[in-house]
């Protein structure tokens, strides 16, 4: 028989508030344990919880960007379990009146086999919650150590309905997501950092039947690639249940990524009575009239409408718009050195191929490059009116700049790559590539045309990538000729 | 509604209390009636009656995302049990 799955997202966003959501302890990543932990965070007995308002705001925002209505009154409500994790043995988080619900993304992907497509999700809520502390198992036998620095850091989750039918297409759903999320200021969605996490809930069905299976629900997915391999994996291994004749369970699984595969953690029925209940200790949030419209005015412009805007008003094709505006911190960049007087096409090709090559190599941010766009703008110039060739602008000139910040022009100046168009200059290397290749050269007057390609390269070697090309070329056949 | 020794012994569980077999009948019947108190309301007609969302008529009690405070680790740390490396530790948790 042949299945289709049905995939509904639960994703987890740390939103990137200075601080907790119901204390004053920061919500700073990657600090010494248990150094960012107050009475309140902590659950001493006594204290009380006062809501961050710019929590609630990023929530609402969230909720703007992606279409959701927002609740004129949004209630908190306990969620209860036990778990060394959740010191007051109760979640705060938003079952009966979250603040966002309803909402679509729509998005474009591409199937597996490459053929581009449509995606449409409809959101069905999102609601405002604390993040739990974190335990670590693995060092020491005999106990949890437990670290709550990141326990009470606020978090969105957003829940999607069970619209998604392949795992290319949740991997897109999440980019986009992330993507809108960045744009918004209300996550920095860095899925190794764990402030973006996406739960997979996955049944079958034979395709075409219009009720749903028994789903699982897929934990531990950490990159976007992981939720591609877990819901592939998570299909087939349902598949084979079926097909042996057996029972799909409700449980909720845990993703292996090294070996690729799922185990199970808990079976849910256990674990999902969590006795909801208002929490007596917040008082209802009231985002209406004034407080609404401010939220709604300080909403950026989000990567869809910018990516239409690139191609109508830079005239930059749809594969450059989508790469550009995939990330905030490199369409600022982007905007920026075009606003400096960079060609578009010109800055994006530098953006998209080079210098992204090297951001991701070296680790770094677009947000804190050692070079400003200005700086890229003046590279872009420079190549346009020909002080430089493209090759040393996107060699060392551009290297020179990651690796110490140097201006171009300086750059250029102190390393002697302005490019040579000088006439004697260029035939005198000409002369000495054909001398140094008798060969070759007399191929070329064979007729082996083809071989002109070889010995520029040589002239451009001989020049150190300096002699400017079209000159370099006309004095080269004029001397082979001769 | 009636209230069975299993829902009582469930809760129990999920609340991490501990009940002796002897206590379940009296606690049982604790609950019944607790849960028939809460019942009575049900009886009422309350169509016309906004639901009352706290206790308290306000809403919007707020604290702005404002600089970062701090507290010292050792104070934190220093009700619990067993600590090791700077963080509390508890018997060993298996997921």
């Amino acid at each position: 028989m042949k299945y289709e799955m049905v995939i509904g997202l639960e994703i987890h966003a740390e939103l990137n508030t200075r601080t907790k959501i119901f204390c004053s302890c920061s919500t700073q990543f990657g600090a010494e344990p248990n150094t960012h932990v107050c009475p309140i965070c902590l659950a001493m007995p006594g204290t009380l919880p006062v809501l961050n308002r710019q929590a609630v705001e990023k929530c609402v925002t969230a909720g703007l960007a992606l279409g959701c209505d927002i609740a004129p009154e949004a209630h908190m409500d306990r969620k209860n379990y036990f778990y060394p994790d959740l010191p007051k043995a109760y979640q705060i988080s938003q079952l009966f009146r979250p603040l966002c619900t309803g909402g679509t993304l729509e998005f474009e992907y591409e199937d597996e086999s490459g053929q581009a497509r449509i995606g449409r999700v409809r959101i069905n809520r999102i609601h405002l919650e604390e993040d739990a502390g974190k335990s670590i198992h693995d060092l020491y036998g005999a106990s949890t150590l437990l670290d709550f620095n990141r326990g009470g850091v606020p978090l969105i989750e957003i829940v999607t309905e069970p619209d998604i039918r392949s795992p290319e297409e949740a991997g897109a759903f999440v980019d986009r997501l992330r993507s809108i999320l960045r744009y918004a200021g209300v996550s920095d969605c860095q899925m190794q950092e764990g402030s973006l996490r996406a739960d997979i809930n996955l049944s079958i069905r034979p395709a075409g039947s219009d009720t749903l299976g028994t789903r699982t629900e897929m934990k531990n997915l950490n990159s976007i690639r992981a939720i591609v391999r877990a819901a592939q994996a998570e299909f087939l291994r349902q598949t084979e249940v079926l097909e042996d004749g057996g029972v799909i369970v409700q449980e909720t699984r845990r993703w292996d990524d090294a070996k690729g595969r799922s185990l199970r953690m808990r079976t849910k029925e256990e674990a999902n009575d969590y006795r909801y209940f208002p929490d007596p200790d917040l008082l209802p949030i009231r985002v209406d009239g004034d407080w609404l419209r401010a939220i709604r005015d300080a909403l950026p412009e989000l990567p869809g409408s910018k990516r239409r805007r690139y191609v109508a008003d830079y005239g930059l094709p749809e594969y450059d718009a989508g790469i550009l505006t995939s990330d905030p911190a490199i369409s600022a960049f982007f905007e920026d050195a075009v606003a400096c007087g960079g060609d578009a096409k010109a800055v994006s090709n530098f953006i998209m191929g080079d210098m992204m090559r090297i951001v991701r190599e070296r680790e770094l941010d677009f947000a804190a490059l050692p070079f400003s766009p200005a700086d890229l703008a003046t590279l872009v110039n420079r190549v346009a009116e020909g002080v430089v060739s493209i090759s040393v602008a996107k060699g060392a000139v551009l290297n020179q700049m990651f690796e110490a910040g140097e201006r171009p022009d300086a750059v250029i100046e102190r390393m002697g790559l302005r490019q040579v168009s000088d006439e004697d200059t260029l035939r005198a290397i000409a002369r000495d590539v054909i001398r140094d290749n008798p060969g070759v050269a007399q191929e070329y007057r064979d007729g082996k045309t083809k071989v002109l390609g070889f010995l520029m390269g040589q002239v451009m070697k001989k020049s150190r990538g300096k002699a400017q090309p079209a000159a370099a070329s006309q004095l080269l056949k004029e001397e082979l000729e001769k | 509604m009636s209230v069975t020794p299993e829902q009582v012994k469930k809760l129990a569980h999920l609340a991490r209390l501990e009940i002796r077999d002897d206590e379940l009948a009296a606690m049982t019947r604790d609950m019944e009636q607790l849960v028939a108190l809460a019942d009575r309301l049900t009886a009422l007609d309350l169509s016309q009656t906004p639901p009352m969302d706290h206790v308290l008529p306000r809403a919007n009690v707020l604290r702005d995302d404002a600089e970062p405070v701090e507290f010292p680790r050792e104070q934190a740390l220093s009700g619990a049990p067993e600590a090791v490396d700077g963080c509390f530790t508890v018997p060993r948790v298996v997921e």
